[in-house]
């Protein structure tokens, strides 16, 4: 396989280069399936479709030029892909999927001793994605970019095609509303 | 709260998940990558259709017309004069100097008296002129903002195709021009055209250079500095992105130029919104909204709108604070600009006046620079 830049890969690809298919999966599968999975938390059954949605979408918003060279490839995928899994996971949310049925969760140790604390570790997580899924998905983009991928606050901006205050902006909202709810949902099951 | 929330966060980062086998990924990575190349052929295929029914519907458009001018003519008693529209139209009151030098001359070459700022007329057969010691910044009907280097000379053009269509072309004679484009949508367009290219723009900003270096024959150069551009040159037609440079004496060389106003914060400067005219309820927020609008008009492209807000500026409160970062930029603008002599002069005022300034150094720096080449 030839070893192309960024820009390269994207002329083949608008060129129809049979080639570009399999390097764009090569280059991006890492950051499209850690993004799926990380937000959506297992590989549920629709996993594969997810990713596979994931890359139609990111040729898409190539096509129509909206990505325009000024961030890398991978932190586009990552936006895309983010973008994908965060409307997954909504609409999961609202057809009530059963968390009981995660046959495939991520592994865990086996102490018994710990199991205590990890149910509670587990619960914490799976309360992260339900309120993800409720709030702005603006602000929810931006905190899913920065604290599970990593990316700057001026690589947000760029993927998310706003000003690098814009981001900044949602990035702290972001942040508040999550605790408000995480707090308010603590606060509800104490009084119950 | 902060910190919980992005640890809380950050446990998504965690978990360990199955990996597929390798056959399955295999599998996988064969299938993701067909429908990849499925799917690009695909919005290929919907955007040459995008094309086809653009230009059917633009045929019939046409054609349409065609049949209904003559029958409104008759209706408005209008059919004896039996003129047809004419494909390009008077500019009329279109075209804004918004700041600079510049005269027109008329089709047989006649010279006119120098333009004053604001709007005033340019026939499709006049021309433009810059004089040899400065440039012009116009607005034009499509609300692109048109550069003029010095000793340059422009002809503007206004097309209208169809009824709810238009084209502005400007036609370099002679010199550079560097235009920033607003999204026009479909039905707009604005282009540049020379002796030896063509270029297309929709919404960008670009530069294009005509190159007079005899005994070779004139060629043009473009650069792209945001958006894409189309350039058509002979038979030759090709895309150029940001950042690309191209000649047409080097036919093939379109190649990436880092530009140093292409930096994300230049970028975000570009993309602030353009100042509001408010009324001035102090001194100081006059001053800011100078500032602003110089600010706003260097970031796109407008250098000599931009000192001629710090020349205000400075005029109108000679003593304020604000006049102090003013003259600073005012000397950094006129040596981005190329105009050195001017650059040093300001520079040398700047010291008189702040002998223990903020950019002191920079302005030693500048005087010293420019005048070992100024000659």
């Amino acid at each position: 396989m030839p070893a192309w830049s960024d820009r390269e890969l994207l002329t083949a690809l608008e060129a129809g280069d049979p080639r570009a298919g399999l390097l764009l999966y090569d280059r991006l599968i890492r950051i499209v399936e850690w993004t799926v999975l990380r937000i959506m938390g297992q590989r549920t059954s629709e996993h594969e479709d997810l990713v596979q949605m994931a890359f139609e979408q990111i040729v898409m918003t190539l096509h129509r030029q909206r990505y325009a060279y000024r961030c890398s490839l991978t932190s586009w995928a990552s936006a895309v892909s983010t973008h994908v899994a965060l409307n997954a996971l909504r609409s999961q949310r609202r057809r009530r999927a059963s968390i009981a049925e995660r046959d495939d969760a991520p592994a865990e140790p086996r102490d018994a001793s710990d199991l205590e604390s990890q149910l509670a570790a587990r619960q914490e997580l799976e309360r992260v994605r339900r309120e993800l899924a409720r709030m702005n998905p603006d602000r929810a983009r931006a905190l899913v970019l920065h604290e599970v991928n990593g990316l700057e606050l001026a690589e947000i901006a760029c993927v998310l095609g706003i000003s690098v205050v814009a981001a900044q902006s949602r990035l702290s909202r972001g942040r508040r509303e999550l605790m408000a709810r995480l707090t308010f949902e603590s606060g509800a099951r104490a009084d119950d | 709260m902060t910190d919980r929330c992005g640890s809380a966060l950050r446990q998504l980062r965690g978990g360990v998940w199955p990996v597929l086998d390798e056959r399955s990924e295999q599998r996988r990575r064969e299938h993701i990558a067909a429908r990849v190349i499925e799917v690009q052929r695909r919005l290929d295929r919907r955007r040459e259709r995008g094309r086809f029914a653009l230009v059917l519907s633009l045929a019939a458009l046409v054609a349409g017309l065609g049949a209904a001018v003559p029958l409104l003519q008759i209706f408005a008693g209008e059919a004896e004069f039996g003129e047809t529209q004419r494909a390009d139209l008077p500019a009329g009151d279109s075209v804004q100097l918004l700041a600079g030098h510049a005269s027109v001359r008329d089709a047989i070459g006649t010279p006119l008296d120098p333009l004053d700022p604001g709007q005033f007329q340019l026939a499709s057969d006049a021309v433009l002129v810059t004089p040899s010691d400065d440039g012009a910044e116009l607005r034009l009907w499509s609300q692109a903002a048109l550069s003029v280097a010095p000793s340059t000379e422009v002809g503007i053009v206004r097309r209208r195709p169809s009824l709810d269509a238009f084209e502005e072309r400007v036609r370099l004679r002679t010199g550079s021009v560097a235009l920033r484009v607003p999204k026009l949508g479909t039905r707009g367009k604005v282009s540049v055209q020379t002796s030896d290219a063509l270029v297309e723009v929709h919404g960008t900003q670009f530069s294009v250079h005509v190159v007079e270096r005899p005994p070779l024959e004139p060629f043009t150069e473009v650069d792209v500095r945001e958006g894409r551009v189309l350039v058509r040159s002979g038979a030759e037609s090709r895309f150029l992105g940001a950042g690309d440079h191209w000649s047409s004496a080097r036919p093939s060389a379109a190649t990436p130029a880092p530009s140093s106003s292409d930096t994300p914060k230049a970028r975000r400067r570009r993309h602030r919104p353009a100042p509001l005219a408010t009324s001035t309820p102090s001194e100081l927020a006059a001053q800011n909204q100078l500032l602003e609008d110089a600010e706003h008009a260097r970031s796109n492209g407008l250098p000599l709108l931009a000192a001629r807000h710090l020349d205000t500026l400075i005029a109108r409160y000679p003593e304020a604070e604000l006049a102090h970062n003013a003259r600073v930029q005012r000397f950094r603008l006129l040596r981005h600009t190329g105009r050195d002599a001017e650059a040093v002069a300001a520079a040398e005022d700047y010291l008189r006046r702040y002998p223990q300034g903020f950019a002191r150094d920079e302005a030693r720096q500048l005087i010293s620079t420019l005048s070992a080449v100024t000659p």
